[in-house]
């Protein structure tokens, strides 16, 4: 197979790590058309294209959204063809040294110096996908049984019937700070009893921050998931209860890289 | 209940994943650093956009999303201008915006030697 060399620049976008000690070309599917291909070293691989030294930038919100959209489609692709692969976030780029050494070799060394980390990473996360998970609730739905519910609000109501129109007012927030108390109790404990059962189906697991939904909804619990594969089945059999529950709906995406599971930095062993 | 990778619909879960995490590497062998010093400007104000459009909903309240993600801007750009010179290229200027703990840490290492 023919090399292109350094046509497109002396820097190394670096998508992710994979197994493997051949150098693989995957074609023209990287970033803006560029050729992707592996760098081995050993057993393992970096998964690369040629370009300049300045990350990738854009206030074009499309170009921004193709950009990442390529960098996940080149990791499934390569997902497929290579088995594991460890991914790398966006815009990550191996800089060239000063000296003669080529951009190539420069991976090859990072490779070398992180090998042992790598490896173990790798381990960590074979035969296992990333699923996001995200669980919402209708607040009206459950204000609703709430307020059928507990005898607390069912007191301030009677009391409410029978006040004049004046002190209704200072009741209604009486009620809303008691309503309020409620669903912040049983969040806690609908977030436990979600969080116990889904856990139990994944191998390892990371909250993230909820996020505001426009749909009205309120999210009360966003998880990523490290998931072997034959335990997804049984995952979504879980989301499914959840999802049935009335006033309740799971947002389940995947499988993904483990993109939250590989986060913590690969530090290079001093003096070697 | 099956998984879904339709993009419309995921399009979220991706940018949180390929633009805030994934492997990080040591600071002294790449241009960006993945998560924090890595992303550019405009992508993080594209981030901040996206989370805003969420949450007012994309096409309603349009002049409040707009006013959120300018609010957001120059809250970001203070910061900025507080930590950095002004100037700087984007490879120095992504260094000096590392967050200070990931920059003593990285400072306090020795240099990598291959």
């Amino acid at each position: 197979m023919e090399k292109v060399c350094c046509a497109q620049g002396e820097g190394r976008y670096v998508y992710g790590v994979s197994a493997g000690d051949k150098e693989v070309r995957l074609g023209a599917i990287g970033i803006d058309g560029s050729e992707v291909y592996t760098i081995p070293y050993g057993d393992i691989s970096a998964i690369v294209h040629d370009c300049s030294t300045k990350p990738y930038q854009s206030t074009d919100d499309e170009m921004v959204r193709n950009w990442v959209r390529t960098h996940q489609s080149v990791l499934d692709a390569t997902g497929e063809q290579l088995g594991v692969v460890i991914p790398l976030g966006f815009d990550t780029i191996l800089q060239p040294r000063d000296d003669a050494t080529s951009p190539d070799q420069v991976v090859r060394d990072w490779l070398k110096l992180d090998y042992a980390r790598l490896r173990e990473v790798m381990r960590k996360i074979e035969g296992k996908d990333e699923y996001a998970v995200q669980v919402s609730y209708e607040p009206g739905l459950i204000v609703k049984q709430i307020s059928e519910q507990s005898e607390e609000i069912g007191k301030i109501k009677e009391e409410m019937a029978t006040k004049s129109p004046g002190m209704t007012y200072m009741y209604k927030q009486k009620l809303e700070r008691a309503v309020k108390a409620e669903t912040e109790q049983l969040a806690d404990e609908w977030f436990n009893d979600f969080y116990g059962r889904i856990k139990k189906h994944t191998d390892d697991i990371v909250v993230e921050k909820t996020k505001k939904l426009n749909t009205g909804k309120v999210m009360l619990l966003n998880l990523s998931c490290l998931v072997s594969r034959e335990k997804v089945d049984s995952l979504g059999k879980e989301l499914g209860k959840i999802n049935n529950m009335d006033g309740f709906s799971v947002h389940f995406s995947g499988p993904w890289p483990p993109y939250s599971f590989v986060a913590k930095p690969v530090v290079t062993v001093k003096g070697e | 209940m099956q998984p879904t990778r339709d993009t419309h619909a995921t399009l979220v879960d991706l940018l949180d994943r390929v633009l805030e995490k994934g492997l990080v590497l040591n600071a002294d062998l790449i241009i960006n650093v993945a998560g924090i010093p890595l992303l550019g400007v405009n992508l993080r104000a594209y981030l901040a956009g996206i989370e805003t459009m969420l949450k007012y909903g994309i096409w309603q309240d349009w002049d409040e999303a707009q006013r959120a993600i300018a609010a957001r801007e120059r809250k970001q750009k203070r910061e900025e201008e507080q930590t950095n010179a002004p100037g700087l290229e984007p490879e120095r200027y992504l260094l000096s915006s590392l967050d200070s703990k990931i920059a003593e840490k990285y400072s306090s290492k020795e240099e990598v030697k291959i």
